[in-house]
């Protein structure tokens, strides 16, 4: 008997223009796993997450969420999907304009309409769980990029999605503030969490995910557990990107 | 050099006409504040349909760029004139379009601030368009991302931080606002300006227009000052936030 995955992704195609950044891409996430994506920069890994989410259109293919297909879902139904999805970006995004706490519970009170104090405990909670509940009250540039990261991924969590989407969330920090952010993650992930996760840090890669894929020039090349991607890959694609990457 | 003191700022003539010059800035200062505020509305309107990305609303965005190109692209006295010179002579108009009395104020008022809004919110458009654009597309995505509608996302997140963007150019469009009232005198309307030519010409002495001036000093001189101050605050936040 087979299952549905969680996040199953059928045959995504996307143009920019001329270039053609994904060409037929196939992605099956099961409930409660972590999906890992590595390529090189340009190979549509973002443009793959931002379809995920319908952030961006794609041109064909199909998305389903709990086999559910979601490619077409518009106004309401599509606000009500992209709640079950969380995404965290490369810069943060937090709202500059508003506290952590305010980050936190703005999508709750306005979307879901939780009163003020729930969605506030909530948030606390869920801060504390990231390591920074006594920034409750500063302001986001009052951070440091790992605690604005921290932020944006409680802010994502405080809408209790069923998978989440993460675009190289430690690519714009100082390498001594990435442990924090990937700790949290890997928590996120022994909790259960199902995660598709766009990295270039290859040790998260290889210690933390079920399955990881190679994606090269918009296609995926490869796709596998990690200690077979990793030691052995069967194309000489991936290999000559693991040689590149991984060595100091 | 007395004469060319005494033509401009001669007390006693500054004295009796206070009253009247005043009565006129009183004027002024209606005309700024009420097609100010439509302006505005009317402006953030437009902005947004302009800035509206939806193919559905494609006409909408069409019609409000070819709104704004015109009329920040013709005088306002233009505008004044064919409203004022024109609303009246067209019949199939309602009344209180031809000849519209509100507020127990003359057609002409209103003919002002007509004028006054059409062509602001032009100008404030563009100011509310170069807000709207300077919020990063990240924060649209991350507020649809928490599945915030298109609308909640405007409203809470891209909003509040374009009003701060908007803020200095917004005030400088009002103290232009406000000199351009002196326009809407060629229909009648006694604002200050008028009422300081009418002293001159009966005094052939232009110390009244210099009070007119000096009272339109006393409001646009602090608003200068709060544009700067505004400007200077937010420049070092953001340095310091850079930092
Ligand atoms: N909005 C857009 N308009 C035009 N081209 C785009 C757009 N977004 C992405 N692209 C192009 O699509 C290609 C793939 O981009 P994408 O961001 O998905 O790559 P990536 O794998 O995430 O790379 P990186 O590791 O650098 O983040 C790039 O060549 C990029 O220039
Ligand atoms: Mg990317």
């Amino acid at each position: 008997m087979t299952h549905e995955p969680k996040l199953r992704v059928t045959g995504l195609h996307k143009s920019f223009g001329p270039s053609r950044v994904l060409c037929g891409v196939d992605l099956e996430v099961p409930a409660g796993a972590v999906v890992s994506i590595i390529g090189p920069s340009g190979s549509g890994k973002s443009t793959l997450l931002r379809c995920v989410n319908r952030l961006e259109e794609a041109d064909s293919g199909e998305i389903f969420l709990d086999g559910a297909c979601i490619t077409r879902l518009r106004g309401k139904s599509l606000d009500a999907v992209r709640r079950r999805i969380g995404m965290v970006f490369q810069q943060f995004n937090l709202f500059p304009h508003r506290t952590v706490l305010d980050n936190v519970t703005l999508a709750q009170r306005v979307v879901s309409g939780t009163p003020p104090a729930e969605a506030a405990e909530r948030a606390r909670a869920l801060l504390a769980r990231v390591g920074l509940q006594e920034k409750a009250d500063e302001h986001p540039a009052r951070l440091s990029g790992g605690q604005q990261q921290r932020v944006a991924i409680a802010r994502a969590l405080a809408m209790e999605p069923e998978v989440m989407l993460f675009d190289e969330v430690t690519s714009a920090l100082d390498p001594e503030l990435v442990t924090d952010v990937l700790d949290v993650m890997r928590r996120l992930a022994e909790g259960g969490m199902t995660m598709v996760v766009v990295t270039h840090e290859m040790s998260f890669a290889r210690d933390v995910s079920d399955d990881v894929l190679f994606m090269d020039g918009g296609v995926v090349v490869e796709r596998g557990d990690p200690a077979t991607v990793f030691t052995d890959p069967s194309h000489e694609r991936t290999r000559r990107f693991l040689d590149r990457v991984l060595r100091p | 050099m007395d004469i060319f003191f005494e033509q401009y700022f001669d007390l006693t003539v500054m004295r009796d006409s206070f009253g009247k010059v005043l009565l006129g800035f009183w004027m002024t200062i209606q005309l700024s504040l009420i097609s100010g505020a439509l302006a505005t509305v009317w402006g953030l309107m437009l902005a947004l349909c302009r800035s509206s990305r939806s193919w559905v609303l494609t006409p909408l965005r069409l019609a409000a760029i070819a709104y704004i190109d015109v009329f920040r692209g013709i005088p306002l006295l233009l505008v004044v004139l064919l409203i004022s010179g024109s609303l009246p002579f067209i019949p199939v108009l309602p009344e209180w379009v031809r000849a519209p009395t509100l507020f127990g104020q003359p057609d002409i008022y209103w003919f002002g601030i007509a004028a006054l809004t059409i062509t602001y919110g032009a100008y404030l458009a563009e100011v509310f368009r170069a807000g709207l654009d300077a919020v990063p597309a990240g924060q649209t995505e991350a507020a649809r991302s928490l599945g915030m509608s298109h609308r909640r996302t405007l409203r809470h997140v891209v909003l509040p931080q374009a009003v701060r963007t908007v803020v200095p150019p917004l005030l400088n469009d009002f103290i232009a606002l406000m000199k351009d009232t002196s326009l809407v005198q060629v229909v009648g309307i006694v604002e200050v300006v008028r009422a300081g030519r009418e002293i001159q010409g009966e005094t052939f002495n232009s110390s009244a227009l210099t009070l007119g001036a000096l009272m339109f000093l006393v409001v646009t001189l602090p608003l200068a000052r709060i544009v700067d101050r505004y400007l200077n605050v937010h420049q070092r936040a953001r340095r310091r936030a850079l930092a």
